[in-house]
């Protein structure tokens, strides 16, 4: 039996952002409809996004893994969200650029404006100035020796 | 003149003493302080919330018994009209320690202040069930909370539209 009332879920997710409501979601029938309530009550436009800025979660390799083969392929999106959290594994497994993806999906999310074709550069300059600055400072250190 | 303190019976009939600053940190009570102004004061009770539960809620008034009390935010939109979640990072230390509980004590904690109505408890509860979920998988969530997958195979096919897939499955 579930620990926590139906009803309070709601409250609970509504401190996640949306990429982190995907994997409730496919976790039961309660949890979803309260994921759906969420959604539909605190959007301005729910279908809108729906159907143009979902994004899943990248926390770790083995929640991108789980959508990997559950639930679809990554978009531009969710590479430059793993890029900006400096996890070079994760970009590794999603793809420095889009080419690797099916056909079917490049064609179903390029028209899109905010799922357009990605590459490394793109990748490496959606990182933060911090971590460029780290990377700068590190190079340096590494001429200086 | 209004007695400094207040007592409350707990589910398992225990009898507690709460200061009245305490007391006034739950909605709930302090609306049953004030309707029972001039009545004869008796133990006020409380048959949700168990005696060792309701020790942690007041240790959580003391520790926060100064902060100022807590506004109803209206929530807006930001300048690109876009929902943002609440914020979940718990900074304050002693809060931390305090979650670092058993999950059931948590969920127990949860309900003590959504029936108390403690705004401040409750919604570090939520915080920390919402940074819980963070990164789990559907699989990892069910065995966490003792949930039961009853979603049947459409409802997945369903949800894995709905969140974009394009493999042919769907």
């Amino acid at each position: 039996m579930c620990i926590l009332p139906d009803d309070l879920w709601v409250e609970v997710f509504s401190f996640l952002p949306l990429a982190d409501l995907c994997a409730p979601c496919f976790t039961s029938i309660t949890l979803r409809d309260a994921v759906c309530h969420l959604i539909h009550s605190r959007l301005l436009y729910p279908t809108y996004w729906w159907r143009h800025r979902k994004q899943l979660p990248i926390h770790n390799m083995e929640i991108a893994e789980w959508w990997l083969s559950n639930v679809r392929e990554p978009t531009k999106l969710e590479v430059l969200a793993a890029a900006r959290t400096d996890q070079v594994e994760l970009v590794d497994l999603l793809g420095w650029d889009d080419t690797h993806l099916s056909a079917r999906h490049r064609n179903l999310v390029r028209p899109q404006l905010e799922y357009p074709a990605w590459n490394w550069a793109d990748i490496l300059s959606s990182r933060g100035p911090r971590k460029q600055e780290d990377h700068h400072s590190v190079s340096q250190e590494g001429l200086s020796e | 003149m209004a007695s400094e303190s207040i007592s409350v019976t707990t589910s398992d009939d225990q009898t507690i003493q709460l200061s009245r600053k305490h007391a006034q940190m739950s909605q709930t009570i302090n609306s049953m302080l004030e309707d029972s102004v001039g009545a004869d004061q008796e133990a006020i009770p409380l048959p949700n919330v168990s005696s060792e539960v309701l020790k942690k809620v007041i240790d959580w008034c003391t520790h926060h018994e100064n902060d100022p009390a807590p506004v109803e935010k209206v929530k807006k939109l930001n300048k690109k009209r876009e929902y943002k979640a609440k914020n979940s990072t718990i900074s304050d230390e002693w809060d931390k320690n305090f979650v670092n509980a058993e999950l059931r004590v948590i969920v127990d904690i949860l309900l003590a202040a959504n029936y108390l109505d403690v705004k401040g408890l409750f919604e570090l509860m939520c915080k920390h069930i919402a940074n819980e979920l963070k990164g789990k998988t559907p699989d990892q969530i069910r065995e966490r909370f003792g949930i039961q997958d009853d979603l049947t195979e459409e409802d997945k096919a369903a949800m894995r539209k709905a969140w974009g897939a394009t493999k042919n499955d769907s």
